[in-house]
């Protein structure tokens, strides 16, 4: 059974709390979900942002300075809406799609989060995004001062480089 | 979801790690882009020698009448072979710390990539392009440098 995942971007397949592997086939995702004796499975959907987690700070700082004052380092999700969906499936056919909407950051849990086919038999459970105002505010102060200390850093090397060059 | 925050941070790690890796080895690369300058300008050389005897041919000979023609023939031996010369050797100490610490960032991007509850084939392409890359500045570096080091102006 090929589950396929169309536009999913940071959205993490997990099924009885393992993440699924995700696989490619020419442009389109697709996981293997492990089926049960009547072809029924049961996915979770689940989205994050890093910064919702305790000591997002640290964990933040860290990845700058490892990552070269931020440059190196993966970005981080623009849209820091939250996303926990079950899906139960329990139709008869060999593949599936799921269609993700990405919410608009500046306006979170409008709509439904996933589509399924039509016809297909499925139960979606929360599924819609939930807003983070939390570590949405958490990341716009990491990029305030993320900004900041590069602008910092750089002003830093220019003056250390002038003073050696004139001794 | 248990296990969602682990799996962040190992994707953060490996996506973090092969974007250093590429850092190093493109600070590895630079030797072997100076011996490529360096035999390109050998063969720049014989394309402008050979350019200038073709003129020489066109016009019968008559050209070397003429003074400034004559002085194109005394081409300066380019500043590339000692500022490639200071490169190598420069590099001396460096090259192994660079190549060690490129593999590692290859080999933690591939490690820290699996499991992640993601699409990681083309993470894995580039850290292995990224092997490759620093294979090849190991190789010209070591086979080049005896032979760069060796060369007098």
């Amino acid at each position: 059974m090929k589950v396929y995942l169309i536009n999913r971007k940071d959205v993490i397949v997990f099924q009885d709390g393992k993440a699924l592997k995700v696989f490619k086939e020419k442009k389109y995702e697709y996981v293997l979900p492990k089926v049960g004796e009547d072809n029924e499975f049961e996915l979770n959907f689940v989205k994050k942002s890093e910064f919702s987690r305790p000591l997002w700070w640290l964990y933040a700082a860290l990845f700058w300075i490892i990552g070269i004052m931020g440059f190196c380092t993966s970005a981080y999700s623009k849209n820091t809406d939250s996303l926990n969906c079950s899906m139960k499936y329990t139709g008869r056919g060999n593949s599936l799609r799921v269609t993700f909407y990405h919410s608009n950051p500046k306006y979170a849990s409008q709509g439904a989060a996933l589509t399924v086919d039509e016809g297909e038999r499925v139960l979606l459970r929360n599924c819609s995004y939930v807003a983070n105002p939390k570590a949405r505010s958490r990341k716009k102060i990491y990029s305030l001062l993320s900004g900041f200390a590069r602008l910092g850093v750089i002003i830093l090397i220019i003056f250390l480089g002038v003073s050696a060059i004139t001794g | 979801m248990k296990g969602l925050e682990s799996l962040q941070l190992k994707d953060r790690v490996g996506g973090t790690a092969l974007r250093i890796g590429w850092l190093i080895g493109i600070a590895a690369f630079v030797p072997t882009l100076f011996y490529i300058l360096y035999s390109a300008m050998g063969y720049a050389k014989l394309i402008y020698f050979s350019a200038l005897m073709l003129i020489v041919l066109a016009t019968f000979f008559l050209i070397l009448l003429n003074e400034n023609f004559r002085k194109a023939f005394e081409a300066e031996v380019s500043d590339i072979l000692p500022m490639a010369q200071k490169v190598f050797a420069a590099y001396n100490a460096i090259m192994p710390i660079l190549l060690i610490l490129g593999l590692t960032c290859a080999v933690v991007s591939i490690v820290f990539s699996a499991g992640n509850g993601k699409q990681t084939r083309r993470r894995r392409v580039s850290a292995a392009m990224l092997i490759i890359f620093l294979v090849i500045s190991a190789v010209t570096y070591y086979v080049a440098k005896p032979k760069l080091i060796g060369v007098s102006v």
